[in-house]
């Protein structure tokens, strides 16, 4: 019996019984031993996992106590006559009387505490929101997210098409409810201004399985599915209240909604409570059923197996996994495709992945919320070290106080308490700072989260957070009083009878302040590499040539909507841009179907040259409608040929431009002027022939952290794609735009004109998550910097005051105060030196978890690592530099005086 | 002299109460006035390992609780153990603190606050 759990826990016990003094042990160990296997024979062989914790706990607690007994035969413990004999209130006095008198000290350990329990207090309440609180829905750890991925095409997700969907249905055991969840964007045209908006289409189901409830009206309901009934929508609290004011009156008010070019009215039935919704990549403005769209009624989408229009979410019947899920969806994936070849064709590579939906949400968050909580725990652990240095230090200094007040009958107790006093008042000042700092953080760091993830709905500095905090600080307290040794107290009588007040430090003291400066110097390098990395890739990002010119053009989007045929879109198009290019402001203007530094995910396709139909490639080609004026508004050189002009048009022959990239990958160095080239379609057919009429330069529209990509212009007036409008201005922006408002109200009523934005600030705003980190990371790197500067003059001036009497020999045998001053600086240099050596192992391991986020910069960069130690080293110098004067202002007749 | 001595004992903390109790009408070991505690309470009352040992060492010093020469009926090998009981001092300020209780509950007893038979 016991077996081997019983050999550990018991291990355990004779562990925690060495944290009791010696004499109690010799008289009650053996017998508590004996006890303990009593206990545990009667209770068969093994303590039932609650009384154990319960033993445990009760083993160290009462250690403490018996060790705080202070010899007091009459309380049962020491600390409760402390608290109990009413000299609590005086206690209380004389800790904060004596940190009045030492402000200095206070606001230092107040200071530094604070700044580290406030960045983890906010990082981990980011964190918290973000990645660990479940999602606000019912049964939220049994929602998944499918993904039907085409890995060989590069294609993150191709959604499911009705028919797959119901495949899978009927295939799975493992999973009790689908979700059909289509995210598209919707013309809403009511009263006010026609807008865009974020609307889901759902099934009833949706809102059963999310666990959502109507906060007005009602939900979807089993009645509303399908198609041939009226089509009603419910809205989000937050649309509700931006778009018609919280109005109570919208209930059963019709607004005209258009998606795919096609329109239905729908009637409002139901408002939703306030809440988060993640159900999208987006945020959501409301939820209609299928009957909202004509098109989700049509024959492609009922019939077609390659129609793929609809996100699915799904349950997991209780009990089963992820991994479950996966192998049997898979299974029935793989049966699919052998059984429909053609609508999974080859090279696409399609398959199918089941991800709990929350870490699906969460993913592009998750790695930078990791390497801030780790850069942050640090900053405590820097923090940590440099409070524990002070305290050390300010024991030292109080080492003859102290003395007299052990020999005149303070105990060991007594003074742990004072101690305890004064760190539990300093701590709780640092943690009430911590959480004052947290909370005007907060929003920032939602707003950067923000960047990453829609999910930020949760983030709160919550009691558990605060709980933490409150924790963390105690800790600190007790660890404060308790860990350092108490100075002298062993020759209590020798130093208090000495006169001089200066004693020999311990060298185990000593190595131990040195050692945190080390650790704090060590860990100071390792954050300062991880800024300098971040700025270092954040300039290269600023440097990037993104080929174009793009200061003084503006993009407005104007999008047709409203069931124009793309002909008729077209039309309206040319007229917006004939009145527009008139207007006084406007150097160039031409309708595009990308605008340039916006989000675009580049997808292979397979491309054929005209004569060498049995080779293909098939590269990550953006393509990009774009009328002739394009190239001039934003500059794009072209090296080749001609772009588009007037006459291509509909009926004449098919043309396309290639940017440098395409072309050379296409012809290598053969003239691609004139040749003909085409690509497959996802339903595996060939496209038309197009003729290659232009070369233009490389640019980076689609990205600047992105490779320069391949990109295939086609002409506006060939493919009638494009809704948006790109326009180079001189002089006053606004009134360009008024005036392209005013033309398309004109021209097209119900067309929205949003997204009004500079090309600078698109640019600006791509790279707004690397300047984030970069700043961010500077600013706690900037502050690792100070504390640990602040570490290294604490210590070396408290080296520096207590060998005082040395440096007056010294002077009075003849050193030249340059030597003292070298002395003390190479006091300072050998901490720096190994702390460099520490620092650079650190960063090499710690710098890796950066490597995603770089860009152009090795995790190892010589100048980076290089750079950062001349930082630390000067700041160091300069650090040690002030007590390193002070040892050389020592009066030599003075120190030999007092001995 | 003795009876302000003892005194000065009350009121006894409860779970010293409970101890004194457990080796009043003969010496336990630790592991027996665990059970014994236990017992007498119906469970409600437990006194953990380190809790205890404490008070022991305390009692011990207080005059209370003494190390009787009792031994083990039935010693296992190398297991011999410690038995405690009360000294002359336990007893009486064991039998002063259940005077000193009694007297409250006969004052609650006539007072209107008694607890009445539902």
């Amino acid at each position: 019996m016991g077996g081997s759990a019983g050999g550990v826990v018991e291990r355990l016990v004779r562990a925690l019984l060495r944290l009791y003094p010696a004499d109690f042990r010799a008289r009650h160990g053996r017998e508590m031993l004996a006890t303990y296997r009593e206990r545990r024979a009667a209770a068969g062989g093994r303590l039932p996992r609650r009384e154990l914790l319960r033993l445990l706990i009760d083993l160290v607690v009462n250690a403490v106590r018996v060790r705080t007994d202070g010899g007091d035969m009459r309380g049962s413990d020491g600390w409760r006559t402390v608290l109990r004999s009413g000299t609590q209130g005086l206690a209380l006095r004389l800790a904060i009387r004596r940190l009045v008198r030492a402000p200095g000290y206070a606001a230092a350990f107040i200071l530094t505490l604070g700044l580290g329990i406030g960045m983890n207090t906010a990082i981990f309440s980011v964190v918290n929101g973000v990645l660990l609180e479940p999602l606000p829905y019912a049964d939220a750890d049994r929602l998944v997210y499918l993904r039907q991925p085409g890995l060989r095409a590069g294609v993150p997700d191709f959604g499911f098409s009705f028919v797959e969907i119901a495949d899978l249905k009927a295939a799975s055991r493992t999973i009790d409810a689908f979700v059909e969840y289509g995210d598209l964007t919707f013309n809403v045209v009511g009263d006010g201004e026609p807008h865009r908006a974020v609307g889901g289409i759902v099934t009833s189901n949706y809102f059963d399985v999310l666990g959502l409830r109507a906060a007005q009206g009602r939900l979807l309901q089993a009645d509303d599915d399908g198609t041939g009934v009226e089509p009603v929508m419910v809205l989000t609290h937050g649309y509700w209240t931006r778009v018609f004011g919280a109005d109570p009156d919208v209930l059963g008010m019709t607004v005209r909604l258009y998606v795919f070019g096609q329109q239905r009215t729908a009637r409002i039935v139901g408002v939703l409570q306030p809440g988060s919704l993640y159900t999208g990549t987006r945020r959501q403005d409301f939820f209609v059923n299928y009957a909202s769209s004509e098109h989700y009624g049509g024959a492609a989408m009922l019939d077609e197996r390659t129609h793929r229009m609809t996100d699915v979410f799904a349950r997991l019947t209780p009990g089963q996994t992820v991994e479950a899920a996966e192998a049997e969806l898979g299974a029935a994936h793989a049966r699919m495709r052998a059984q429909y070849p053609e609508g999974y064709p080859e090279q696409l590579g399609m398959e199918i992945s089941v991800r709990p939906w929350q870490e699906e949400l969460t993913a592009e968050a998750r790695p930078m919320l990791l390497i801030l909580s780790g850069t942050v725990a640090l900053i405590l652990l820097l923090a940590c070290a440099n409070v524990a240095n002070l305290t050390l230090a300010r024991l030292i200094r109080r080492e003859r106080e102290l003395s007299v007040q052990a020999a005149l009958g303070a105990g060991r107790t007594r003074i742990r308490f004072e101690l305890l006093f004064e760190n539990i008042l300093l701590s709780l000042g640092g943690a009430g700072l911590g959480v004052a700092l947290a909370f005007l953080g907060k929003d920032l760091l939602v707003r950067y989260a923000g960047r990453f993830t829609v999910r930020t709905g949760e983030i709160g500095i919550d009691p558990t957070v605060l709980l933490a905090t409150g924790a963390a600080a105690l800790a600190a307290a007790l660890f404060l009083a308790w860990m350092p040794p108490l100075p002298g107290l062993s020759g209590l009588h020798a130093t208090a009878a000495g006169t001089t007040g200066r004693r020999v430090v311990g060298i185990q003291r000593k190595s131990l302040q040195r050692m945190l400066v080390v650790g704090q110097l060590a860990l100071c390098f390792t954050l300062l590499v991880g800024a300098a990395l971040l700025v270092r890739s954040l300039r290269n990002l600023n440097q990037v040539d993104a080929g174009l010119d793009y200061e003084s053009v503006i993009a407005i989007d104007a999008p047709s909507l409203t069931g124009l045929s793309p002909e008729q879109n077209y039309v309206i198009m040319e007229q917006i841009l004939e009145r527009t290019r008139a207007f006084a402001g406007v150097r160039a203007v031409a309708n595009v179907s990308h605008v340039p530094f916006t989000d675009s995910n580049p997808v292979r396709i397979a491309f054929q040259v005209e004569g060498r139909e049995g080779e293909f490639v098939s590269p990550a080609v953006t393509s990009n409608s774009v009328t002739p004026d394009y190239f001039d508004a934003v500059r794009i050189p072209v090296l080749r040929g001609r772009t588009f002009t007037a006459s291509d048009r509909a009926e004449t022959e098919p043309v396309v431009v290639l940017n440098t990239g395409l072309a050379r990958l296409l012809f290598g160095d053969e003239n691609p002027i004139d040749r003909r080239i085409r690509s497959q379609q996802f339903n595996g057919e060939w496209g038309d022939w197009l003729r290659v009429t232009g070369v233009v330069a490389d640019t980076r529209e689609y990205g600047v952290t992105r490779e320069a990509t391949h990109i295939a212009y086609r002409p506006s007036s060939q493919t009638f794609t494009g809704g948006s409008l790109v326009l180079r201005v001189a002089g006053d922006v606004p009134s360009v735009v008024t005036h392209v408002r005013s033309v398309v109200r004109e021209l097209d009523p119900e067309r929205p004109v949003e997204n009004v934005v500079t090309l600078e600030n698109l640019r600006f705003e791509e790279l707004a998550p690397p300047r984030l980190n970069a700043t961010l990371f500077s600013g706690f790197a900037l502050l690792a910097l100070v504390i640990a500067a602040v570490g290294v003059l604490g210590v070396l001036s408290f080296s520096v005051s207590q060998r005082g009497q040395e440096f007056g020999v010294r002077m009075a045998l003849g050193a030249r105060p340059r030597q003292i001053l070298g002395m003390v600086l190479r006091e300072g240099g050998a901490m720096l030196v190994l702390a460099i050596i520490a620092g650079v192992a650190g960063s090499l391991v710690l710098s890796r978890f950066l490597r995603g986020i770089l860009f152009q910069v090795g995790t190892t960069d010589p100048g980076s690592y290089f750079a950062v130690a001349l930082v630390l080293s000067g700041t160091a110098l300069f650090a040690a530099f002030l007590p390193a004067l002070r040892a050389t202002r020592f009066d030599p007749a003075e120190s030999l005086r007092t001995d | 002299m003795l009876s302000a001595d003892v005194s000065s004992f009350l009121p006894l903390p409860p779970l010293d109460l409970e101890l004194l109790m457990a080796v009043s009408d003969e010496p336990l070991h630790g592991y027996g006035m665990m059970k014994a505690v236990e017992a007498r309470s119906g469970g409600a009352v437990q006194i953990e390992l380190g809790s205890l040992y404490r008070m022991i060492h305390r009692l011990e010093r207080q005059g209370l609780l003494y190390e009787t020469d009792v031994t083990d009926p039935d010693p296992a090998p190398g297991r011999e153990r410690r038995f405690y009981g009360l000294t002359a001092l336990g007893q009486r300020v064991l039998a002063a603190e259940l005077d000193r209780l009694r007297r409250i509950l006969e004052h609650a007893e006539g007072s209107p606050m008694r607890p009445r038979e539902a």
